[in-house]
């Protein structure tokens, strides 16, 4: 059984990262205004913010069943900037 | 001329401003009759292109500083030719260019290796424009 | 039902992989390299997530954990390194 702090230190790295990526994800749509790079953005912007659900529920470990609602809606994001890029 | 010879100011003004032979001739078209300002259906009617292609070419070409938007209107707003200075002989030299020489013009247009991020979001469309 | 979830996740993580190793293919462009080896990473993630689920004998929830992070940590490498 993994322990609870090694858990805690692997999210919380893997939710830095996916925030640091989400800003490389703004930068990159400033320089050429594609709306992908927005999409991406929110859906990293997400999983971080499901890495980081132990800031609000008590009861984070195991994960409750209810988060993949975050992370749905992250790789919805994904596939809705998937489609508009090859809608035009 | 060979492609060398194509003034570096040149190669810089379609890098960092044009990015398809359309907006091109958007571009043409405004600085031949400048200082008219043109609507997105001017553009549409005198090119005979659809409405949305001349729109698109028209918004692209505004967020640089080479054609300017004038006004708003109903029509989706008027459009200018507005260069800075040090733009306008490359304006005039690429006019020469797409006169004499369309292919090589075509040629500098879309062959220059694209930016990490281009590349990045082009490798999301499944299907590839012509000349990928 | 949260299991299908994931699934589906993990096949939209795929395509990006995919995506990315096609377009890495084609422009030579390094970051699409790392990019596709982050979602690599993504989707082992919620593979082992869907195991973790449906396997009762099974205990992955640290293990788990790991593609994730380093998938990221290749993103944010590739980020940092060749971006422009």
């Amino acid at each position: 059984m993994g322990s609870i702090v090694l858990v805690s230190l692997v999210s919380g790295m893997t939710a830095a990262g996916f925030l640091v990526a989400a800003l490389f994800f703004v930068r990159y749509f400033r320089t050429t205004r594609d709306a992908l790079f927005i999409y991406f953005a929110v859906a990293f912007l997400l999983l971080a913010a499901e890495k980081l659900a132990m800031l609000v529920v008590p009861d984070w470990f195991p994960e409750p069943p209810w988060l993949f609602i975050v992370r749905l809606a992250a790789f919805i994001a994904i596939g809705a900037g998937i489609w508009e890029k090859n809608r035009a | 001329m060979p492609d060398l010879e194509v003034p570096y100011e040149v190669r810089q003004l379609i890098a960092k401003h044009l990015e398809s032979m359309e907006q091109v001739e958007v571009l043409l078209l405004l600085a031949r009759n400048a200082p008219r300002s043109w609507s997105v259906s001017d553009v549409a009617s005198e090119l005979r292109w659809p409405q949305r292609g001349a729109q698109q070419c028209l918004e692209e070409l505004s967020r640089g500083s080479l054609v300017r938007r004038a006004g708003s209107g109903a029509g989706g707003g008027t459009y200018e030719y507005a260069p800075t200075p040090g733009d306008r002989d490359s304006i005039a030299t690429l006019m020469h260019i797409y006169d004499t020489r369309p292919l090589l013009l075509g040629r500098l247009i879309y062959d220059r290796p694209p930016t990490v991020a281009r590349s990045f979001a082009d490798a999301f469309r499944i299907r590839h424009k012509r000349g990928e | 039902m949260h299991g299908l979830v994931y699934i589906l996740c993990a096949l939209t993580s795929f395509l990006c992989a995919v995506l990315l190793w096609r377009g890495y293919r084609r422009s030579g462009a390094r970051l699409l390299w790392w990019s596709a080896w982050c979602f690599v990473g993504l989707t082992l993630n919620n593979v082992l997530l869907v195991a973790d689920m449906t396997i009762p004998q099974i205990d992955l929830s640290l293990i788990r954990t790991i593609p994730a992070l380093v998938g990221v940590a290749l993103l944010i490498f590739g980020l940092v390194w060749e971006g422009q």
